[in-house]
């Protein structure tokens, strides 16, 4: 336990060590999330009384939540991974006494928590300064809590997998590119879910990125039925096995193939 | 094209209003034709006189003439006429076979046909340009590298050329290629060559002429055969290292 | 003569060299069709639930965004490789090598590449371009077309010059690449509150976008004026010309400067 706690210690330092660029991130942040809320206010007051799947305050609330956990959410495993892969340090990796993907999960972890440190409680304090009212559901916080952390494990065993991908492609950063796009739409990080038209509806159910914000940012912020919790979360645990089988399959191939080339 | 330096000085703010002198007050003289060995300890203010003399840099004090001309109004007709290298920096384009960067060079400097042809003629005679003009600069050598830097910078005939460490890292036949053909440039263009090397035996073999600085301050301008007849000793190496010690000294004593 | 003779022969150096990577020419392109692609898919889920914003409908906002990507591509094609780079080259010293020859250091930069991954956005901007306008019923006379297109030229110098502008800070701090992606990157920065009408923004960041960054001048006003919205200030939409004079000396200006700077200094 205490090397993954090393390791998570040198994901905290990596992430801090430029701080000039911390502060352009924040300020990202927070021009960002300006932006949506101004678009969002502005398309609820021009179409009053229209038929709209999301209130107008469930809508805000939604984005402000989705801006909240992407601060901590946003990873660098997929770099990480191809950048070893590509160089040959994974070669060097695997000669260590630690299992290479919980090394890169707990660098992951520490990182995630200096985001989270420089991120999301400032972000949060300034959202409690400028908006009132309510932003979550209480009744729901800890099903919500679950399933961020639920999101957390689809996010990190997706770009895990998205990752090992570098055993097989010359150069990934197109797939890389390509995947972010479509992630960026159909997670609901920008968009909430509820408003996708219905054809984007239906492929997002054979997909596991809704599982990542749509749905513990739903969670959080909209009223559902107990029964609707339980369904969304056990789509979460379905991904999060569906993944992890398919993140083992790649790494076992992907090694093997290392082997086989000699790195 | 004489190259004539007056008074150069440059200075650079540093951090809580300190200032740290690079070149202080250095005058010297480079007559056309001439290969001169610009040496100095590392952070003598080698560097930064070469970046003034090519232009990169504006003096802070003195002047700088190149044949009469200088970078304030004559920068164009000036960079037309010189030819600068750095060994660590290459100009050409990483991707492309080197031919066709020596081609964009001709166009660039307007080089007509017939002196291209010549050119390239004779570089492929001398430096054996040849055996990897179509091939891109990141597949060359150290060495084949050098070569294809030196072709691009001679391909317009300048009548100066600087060459910033012209043979670092480079393997023993290809540095004499190098040399050999540096030379021959001087003998047949009288292209006025300034030389910063660390490498003696560069020195040795090309240079007439060497000027020597060290903390920003000229300490030797004068031939070769003078130099060693002052110390006497043909051991040039011997002689710059006593030259550098005895700066080192000197800067001792100060502090 | 001589300089476009450069620029077609720095271009096909340019590709070529892009070329000895094999597909990874392709691949970028098709990369970048597809996040572009995605942007106009979000945009219209976005306008799948709702009618218009803040007085606009959708393809008012659609063609007043693609008026302005277009121009804003076709700047890039320029200015925004060499402008991102110049952290890079200070730091490493190149920039050192574009003072050494007989173009200006900036007419050097512009003219050996060619950002050719901006042809996907300005595809699609143009497709988009035409689709929103055979939806609108503009009446184009000759006084709307001199119009239009003096500010498509006006928009094209703002842009330029904003890109320029950001370039030019490397010459004093290295690290300026965060400064630049605030302000100009299309994912998170203040170029992306461009892309709907600036009045959903209150009064503080129109203000910021008309007279500090001046975004606004690049489709707001002018296509505003254009489509007879009810603009706040409808004497703006008339500005654009002065504001990419007052903005394209500006940076004329910076970068001289700067270069000044850097020739007395170094890296």
């Amino acid at each position: 336990m205490r090397k993954y706690a090393d390791l998570a210690m040198i994901g905290i330092k990596e992430h801090t060590a430029y701080l000039s660029s911390v502060w352009a991130n924040f300020l990202a942040k927070v021009v960002y999330l300006y932006m949506q809320f101004a678009l969002w206010n502005a398309l609820f007051a021009s179409n009053k009384g229209s038929n709209i799947p999301l209130s107008h305050n469930e809508t805000i609330r939604y984005i402000i939540v989705a801006t909240i956990i992407s601060t901590f959410m946003e990873c660098d495993v997929i770099g990480w991974i191809n950048g070893q892969i590509q160089s040959g340090d994974v070669a060097n990796q695997l000669i260590r006494p630690i299992d290479y993907k919980f090394m890169i999960f707990a660098r992951h972890i520490g990182t995630s928590l200096a985001r989270f440190v420089i991120y999301t409680i400032p972000l949060m304090i300034l959202i409690c300064i400028f908006y009132n009212g309510e932003l979550f559901c209480k009744k729901q916080l800890a099903c919500g809590i679950l399933s961020i952390i639920l999101a957390y494990m689809i996010q990190f065993l997706y770009s895990l997998i998205i990752g090992l991908m570098a055993f097989w492609l010359i150069v990934t950063w197109p797939l890389n590119m390509l995947l972010a796009a479509i992630y960026k739409l159909l997670s609901g990080s920008w968009i909430p879910a509820a408003m996708f038209p219905e054809l984007l509806t239906k492929i997002n159910m054979f997909l596991p990125f809704r599982a990542i914000y749509a749905i513990p940012v739903t969670i959080i912020t909209t009223p559902m039925s107990a029964e609707s919790i339980r369904e969304s979360l056990s789509i979460q645990l379905f991904w999060v096995v569906a993944l992890f089988l398919i993140s083992e399959a790649a790494w076992v191939v992907g090694k093997n193939k290392l082997v086989v080339q000699g790195g | 094209m004489s190259i004539e330096v007056n008074n150069l000085t440059k200075i650079y703010k540093q951090k809580k209003h300190q200032k740290k002198i690079a070149v202080d007050n250095i005058s010297f003289t480079i007559p056309g034709g001439e290969i001169v060995g610009f040496i100095g300890p590392n952070g003598a203010g080698k560097s930064t006189t070469i970046k003034m003399m090519t232009g990169i840099l504006t003096p802070d004090n003195g002047s700088i003439s190149i044949n009469g001309m200088n970078f304030k109004k004559n920068r164009k007709e000036i960079m037309l006429k010189t030819g600068v290298v750095f060994g660590q920096k290459s100009v050409l384009c990483w991707d492309i076979p080197v031919i066709d960067s020596l081609k964009l060079f001709r166009d660039m400097y307007r080089v007509p046909r017939e002196v291209f042809i010549e050119n390239m003629d004779a570089f492929i005679a001398i430096l054996g340009l040849d055996e990897f003009i179509d091939q891109p600069p990141r597949l060359l050598s150290l060495g084949q590298r050098m070569k294809a830097d030196l072709a691009a910078s001679l391909i317009y005939n300048p009548d100066v050329l600087f060459l910033d460490e012209p043979t670092i890292g480079i393997d023993v036949l290809s540095k004499e290629r190098i040399r050999h053909f540096i030379k021959k440039i001087n003998e047949e263009r009288h292209t006025t060559i300034i030389l910063t090397t660390h490498d003696v035996s560069d020195i040795e073999s090309l240079c007439e002429k060497m000027i020597i600085i060290d903390k920003g301050a000229l300490i030797y301008d004068g031939t070769l055969p003078q130099l060693k007849s002052d110390y006497r000793t043909t051991d040039l190496e011997e002689i710059i290292k006593k030259i550098y010690l005895a700066g080192e000294k000197r800067y001792e004593k100060i502090c | 003569m001589y300089l476009l003779k450069m620029y077609r022969h720095f271009v096909i150096i340019y590709i070529k060299g892009k070329l000895a990577y094999h597909f990874s020419l392709v691949f970028e392109l098709i990369a970048n069709t597809i996040q572009i692609g995605v942007y106009f898919a979000g945009f219209m889920v976005i306008f799948h639930n709702f009618y218009n914003i803040a007085g606009w409908t959708q393809n008012e906002v659609l063609f007043m965004f693609t008026t302005s990507w277009l121009t804003y591509s076709l700047s890039c094609f320029f200015f925004w490789s060499p402008m991102k780079d110049m952290g890079q080259l200070i730091r490493t010293g190149k920039f050192d090598l574009y003072l050494t020859r007989p173009i200006g250091p900036m007419l050097y930069m512009v003219l050996q590449q060619f950002q050719y991954t901006f042809i996907p956005r300005l595809a699609l901007s143009v497709f988009f371009w035409i689709y929103s306008m055979s939806k609108l019923s503009i009446k184009w006379t000759t006084g709307t077309l001199v119009f239009y297109a003096v500010n498509m030229i006006s928009s094209f110098v703002i842009f330029s010059a904003i890109t320029v502008f950001t370039g030019s800070i490397s010459f004093w701090t290295i690290k300026s690449e965060e400064i630049v992606s605030l302000l100009t990157n299309n994912n998170h920065g203040l170029k992306n509150y461009t892309d709907y009408p600036i009045t959903i923004y209150g009064k503080g960041i129109g203000f910021l976008l008309t007279f500090v960054v001046p975004y606004a001048f690049t489709g707001y006003y002018p296509v505003g004026n254009l489509l007879g919205k009810d603009l706040v200030h409808p004497e703006y939409a008339y500005l654009s010309p002065f504001i990419a004079l007052v903005t394209g000396v500006a940076a004329y200006f910076l970068w001289s400067i700067g270069l000044k700077h850097y020739n007395s200094a170094g890296a």
